[in-house]
């Protein structure tokens, strides 16, 4: 669990940056890249959930 | 009456009225009874004649059941005798104790009589 | 759109609402259905957070291309692993600690204080209102654009808000204050929630596909005709618009408002039913914003595109298209969407900020009224329930007030983020109280002062500017003409988006403070134990015997009594004696609680009246007086004596050794005095035995031989009749002697004259002596002897010792008895052989026996001796004997005069 909030710490300023970034593109770009990141990280909050609910079975 | 078997019984207990009960119950089984009230009384006996089965008593005021055991498993003439502990002490601690004494057999009081004479005749059969 | 139609379907939303809040009640208790559905029912909770903002607000903001509206779903997305793990350490202590809302919550950890409780609800309240108001004022509007015209139905339009209003307070009322659980929860509410989470996010999906496909041929073609019509909202890019910082800050206040809303909290940490439901939502909830935010785009920009030539507030595209587009049915989905959205959002926000209130602000209030506290007796359950009511109407009156009168001033959006701004100042406070045990209470109130000062001055005083002019100058030039300290430029930080730099100085100087004053304040002695369980508190979970800091003693009674007029007497009763028998603690009804008891009591106390409201109950039945006075004044005296001690402590670590071996010696002697405790009843019991023996065995030997010589049945007979009276001695010997030690006897005190207990003795005696041969006589040095003490007891010593002396005596024995020195003395002086030296203090002691081989066992003896010092010690004397082993023994004793 631990790991995977720093994993997402690390999310934050790419999302930033990368919104910088692709000012030349066209917005509607921008917003095809944020929402798929996005979706990108419900699977992978999804793939943990499962993970820590078979480590984590005593807790 | 028939004898149930030769040997004499020894009851010691300061106790008269335990020493009345168990007086009465062998002598109507027919079984040679001695009584003794104290320590002191017990070891006359055991000193003048052999004895098959002792009912010790093990708190009395002069000598306790334990010491008496003792010198009757470190007597020769009393090479053959078996010991059987009454006592008020019932705890787990206290009938290993006794066991470890030499006793054969342990009961506790208060006791039934019919268990007991029961116990006795088994041990007296054997 | 026909005006019937719309009450009609209205009403039937309504009704089906209350239908499933009833259904829910009654399922409440049985397991039934998908298990799986409970999981997702978590997660779908927290959305909640979706608002009517969401539903109106976030289009409003989309239509101006402004990506502003994302952060507040972004953010929450990003730190959702964090969220999660804060959220699973909040519910695992408002379990421990029987915390049923935010404000507790906070006031609990630092310390139970009830000064921080009440401010932080009062913020809390002051930061939320408007926000319940924007929902009122969705309501309003929704109803007016789907009942256009005049008509029958003009009242209800008019009124619209004000009977929104009126449904949902009854709605809450009904369905979340029938009964006070000690948890606090409110589980058929939080199903109504979740399905009505449903129903926005259908209603969404459905004007959004409607929208994208239906209305425009697919996304290619809509962002094809608005690139056509509007190029340059498409082109120009967002973030030289939205500078970065905006959104780093607008992302971080909105992660922490899943957190920090009240409604938030309550549906996430307080309703949790299990925290296993915490993994589910991990994916859920981010799942759900990206689906409702998916769609904001299209309905958005479809909507500038068929609107530009005609003004609609783009707030209410999502119901204008659909009813542009002659779609009723699709419109009134739309509504009944939006309808949910603000509902659920009025629904759970009032309930939690109701309990808030009602814990820590009316409570703590009323009870320091003393009268109310006595008179707390038959009321007091139905006083919460009535004042959660009350609560709850005063809140959405508020936010209905709100709306009509003020919310003209500011607009939809950034309501929602002044509020996300203002919740945000508890976090150091709330976050950091969890995982920084230094955090101090002192800091707590200093932080949060400080950020709801710059909270104010920076986004809500410069609104007013419009108003009043004092305002609009201190807004353009600065207080005292300090430019560097305009309300919206704080040190020259301009260009930025009013909110966030709100936001961004707020939190700033919060957590600065925060931080400072933790680190220079010291925690009182209640903060202490609070801290450690928040912080720590996976290792209290199974552990409920946190150490009571009670110095005052409740009487059982008091506390079951509390308990029962708050939770009612079966449920009280219940829980009480559930806890009794898991923790082998008896009940005496007539004596103090167990400590145990005590905490255990006040936490479910807490889960119903708020903890500080439960301290101060609890306090006040310990008769802790000083609970009235100003708590803080307490704690600080507390504090300085911990300091103090601490100081100490840490000096002469020697001296803690040196304690501790004095406490194990101590307990080493209490195990011996248990041990000699277990020996006595040991020795008693096996006393008891002997003469049972003989009677089971006479018995017995009666009953087997009927026939037996009458002489011999006799003789039987009347050994079990002697051996049965000297049983029925010893036994109330010995109860008698329990009696006196443990100090239940009560002296039965009188003045009289000893030489009459000394006659009464010789009396008896007399006879007893006679037969055994042996002569008493009695020497007085006074006629009379006048003591205050119990006759029968001193009679019963007199007698003891002279019947001893007569088993002992050979032929003679001497009563004396005289004054000296203050002091009555008696001896009872015999010739007998005399007791050895090395038994003459042992032969007080319980069961002693002289050996002897010439003694039968005297009748009861053993305790003659324990009984007789006993009584004598009752009455402040002394016993001894003295004796030359051989040349007879005197038994003296003395006992003061009055």
């Amino acid at each position: 669990m631990i790991c995977g909030a720093l994993v997402l710490l690390m999310h934050y300023p790419l999302l930033n940056l990368a919104d910088k970034g692709s000012r030349a593109g066209g917005v509607p770009v921008m917003l095809i890249f944020i929402f798929s990141v996005w979706a990108l990280a419900i699977l992978l909050y999804y793939l943990l959930s499962k993970n820590s609910g078979k480590r984590n079975r005593y807790e | 009456m028939k004898k149930p078997f030769d040997g004499k019984i020894l009851v010691v207990d300061d106790d008269p009225y335990i020493l009345m009960s168990l007086d009465f119950l062998f002598r109507k089984k027919g079984y040679d009874v001695l009584v003794a009230r104290n320590g002191t009384e017990a070891l006359e006996f055991l000193h003048k004649e052999p004895i098959a089965l002792v009912l010790l008593d093990i708190m009395m005021p002069d000598v306790d059941g334990y010491e008496i055991a003792g010198i009757i498993k470190s007597s020769d003439l009393q090479k053959d005798c078996r010991i059987v502990f009454i006592s008020a002490k019932t705890s787990e601690a206290d009938i290993q104790k006794g066991y470890d004494a030499g006793a054969s057999l342990y009961i506790c009081k208060p006791f039934s009589t019919r268990d007991l004479m029961k116990q006795i005749e088994e041990l007296v059969k054997s | 759109m026909n005006n019937a139609l719309v009450i009609i379907a209205v009403v039937t939303y309504a009704l089906m609402l209350i239908g499933i809040g009833f259904w829910a009640l009654r399922a409440e208790g049985k397991r039934r259905g998908w298990r799986g559905w409970a999981k997702y029912k978590y997660g779908l909770s927290l959305a909640v957070f979706c608002s009517a903002w969401t539903y109106f607000g976030s289009i409003g903001v989309a239509s101006t291309n402004s990506l502003s509206f994302l952060p507040v779903y972004i953010g929450p997305m990003i730190f959702m692993p964090l969220i999660i793990l804060v959220l699973g350490k909040a519910i695992r202590i408002a379990r421990l600690e029987n915390i049923s809302n935010l404000a507790d919550f906070i006031s609990s950890r630092y310390g139970k204080s009830v000064g921080l409780g009440l401010w932080v609800t009062l913020f809390f309240i002051i930061g939320i209102i408007p926000y319940i108001a924007i929902q009122i004022k969705a309501i309003g509007f929704c109803v007016e654009l789907m009942l256009p015209g005049e008509g029958n139905a003009l009242f209800f339009k008019r009124n619209s808000e004000l009977f929104a209003g009126v449904f949902l307070a009854l709605f809450i009322i009904i369905f979340s204050t029938r009964r006070v659980t000690d948890s606090g929860q409110n589980k058929a509410l939080i199903q109504v929630i979740a399905i009505e989470t449903i129903v926005k996010l259908l209603a969404f999906i459905t004007i959004g596909v409607f929208v994208l496909f239906f209305v425009f041929s697919g996304p290619a073609n809509l962002f094809h005709r608005v690139n056509e019509a509007f190029p340059e909202l498409l082109t120009t890019p967002y973030f030289t618009r939205e500078t970065p910082f905006n959104w780093f800050v607008l992302n971080i206040i909105s992660g922490l408002s899943i957190v920090l809303l009240p409604r938030q909290f309550q549906v996430g940490v307080v309703e949790n039913e299990n925290p296993q439901h915490l993994r589910t939502a991990l994916w859920v909830f981010p799942l759900y914003l990206f689906l409702i935010n998916l769609f904001v785009f299209p309905i958005a920009l479809g909507g500038t595109l068929l609107f530009k030539d005609t003004p609609v507030d783009p707030d209410t595209y999502i119901l204008s298209i659909p009813l542009l587009q002659g779609q009723p049915v699709l419109a009134m989905i739309a509504f009944l969407g939006g309808l949910s959205a603000a509902t659920a959002m009025v629904m759970v926000e009032t309930v939690a900020l109701t309990t808030m209130l009602t814990n820590n602000v009316v409570l703590p209030l009323a009870l320091r009224n003393k009268k109310i506290k006595q008179n707390l007796t038959l009321k007091a359950a139905r006083s919460v329930i009535w004042g959660r009511r009350l609560g709850i109407l005063t809140i959405i009156a508020g936010g209905y007030l709100y709306d009509t009168v003020v919310a003209s001033r500011f607009s939809l959006v950034s309501i929602g983020f002044i509020s996300f701004a203002a919740v945000a100042q508890l976090a150091p406070a709330l976050i950091g109280g969890m995982y920084w045990s230094g955090a101090t209470r002192k800091a707590a109130y200093a932080s949060f002062i400080t950020g709801a000062f710059v909270w104010f001055y920076t986004l809500i005083l410069p609104s007013f500017a419009g108003v009043s002019e004092p305002v609009k100058q201190l807004a353009e030039n600065g207080p005292f003409g300090l430019a560097l300290l305009r309300p919206t430029e704080l040190f020259g930080m301009s260009d930025l988006d009013t909110v966030a730099h709100g936001a961004f100085w707020s939190l700033l100087l919060n957590v600065l403070v925060f931080i400072a004053v933790s680190l220079f304040t010291q925690k009182s002695a209640p903060e202490i134990l609070q801290s450690a369980l928040f912080v720590h508190v996976e290792k209290f979970s199974d552990f409920h015997g946190s150490e009571t800091l009670w110095q005052g003693k409740i009487p059982l009674k008091d506390l079951q009594q509390a308990l029962r007029n708050f939770l009612g007497l079966q449920r009280a009763d219940t829980l009480l004696q559930g806890y009794a028998s898991r923790h082998n603690i008896p009940l005496h009804e007539n004596e103090m609680a167990d400590p145990r008891m005590v905490k255990f009591g006040e936490r479910i106390l807490s889960g119903v009246i708020g903890s500080a409201s439960a301290r101060i109950m609890i306090g006040y039945l310990a008769r802790e007086e000083q609970v009235n006075v100003d708590e803080i004044l307490n704690m600080v005296k507390e504090s300085r004596q911990f300091i103090e001690l601490n100081k100490q402590l840490r000096k002469q670590s020697v001296e803690i050794s040196k304690a501790r071996e004095a406490l194990e010696k101590t307990n080493r002697k209490l195990t011996e005095m248990h041990d000699l405790k277990d020996e006595f009843l040991y020795t008693v019991t096996h006393e008891l035995r002997t003469p049972l023996t003989s009677i089971r065995a006479l018995s017995e030997i009666l009953y087997d031989n009927p026939d037996l010589e009458e002489e011999q049945k006799q003789k039987f007979l009347q050994a079990i009749s002697d051996e049965t009276e000297r049983l029925g001695h010893l036994i109330t010997r010995v109860l008698n002697l329990e009696r006196y030690e443990s100090g239940r006897y009560k002296l039965n005190l009188n003045s009289f004259d000893l030489q009459d207990c000394i006659s009464e003795v010789m009396r008896t005696a007399e006879t007893l002596a006679a037969e055994k041969g042996v002569h008493i006589s009695v020497q007085h040095f006074r006629s009379h002897i006048l003591v205050y003490a119990d006759k029968d007891l001193l009679t019963q010593v007199v007698y003891n010792l002279v019947a001893n002396a007569i088993k002992f005596a050979r032929s003679e024995i001497v009563i004396h008895s005289f004054v000296n020195d203050n002091e009555a003395h008696v001896w009872v002086q015999d010739d007998g052989q005399g007791v050895p030296y090395d038994i003459q203090q042992a032969i007080f002691d319980k069961f002693f026996q002289v050996r002897h081989a010439s003694l039968r066992k005297p009748e009861g003896s053993g305790l003659g001796l324990a009984i007789t010092r006993k009584i004598i010690q009752m009455h402040q004397g002394k016993i001894w004997v003295e004796s030359k082993p051989g040349s007879g023994a005197t038994f003296k004793f003395s006992i003061p005069l009055p």
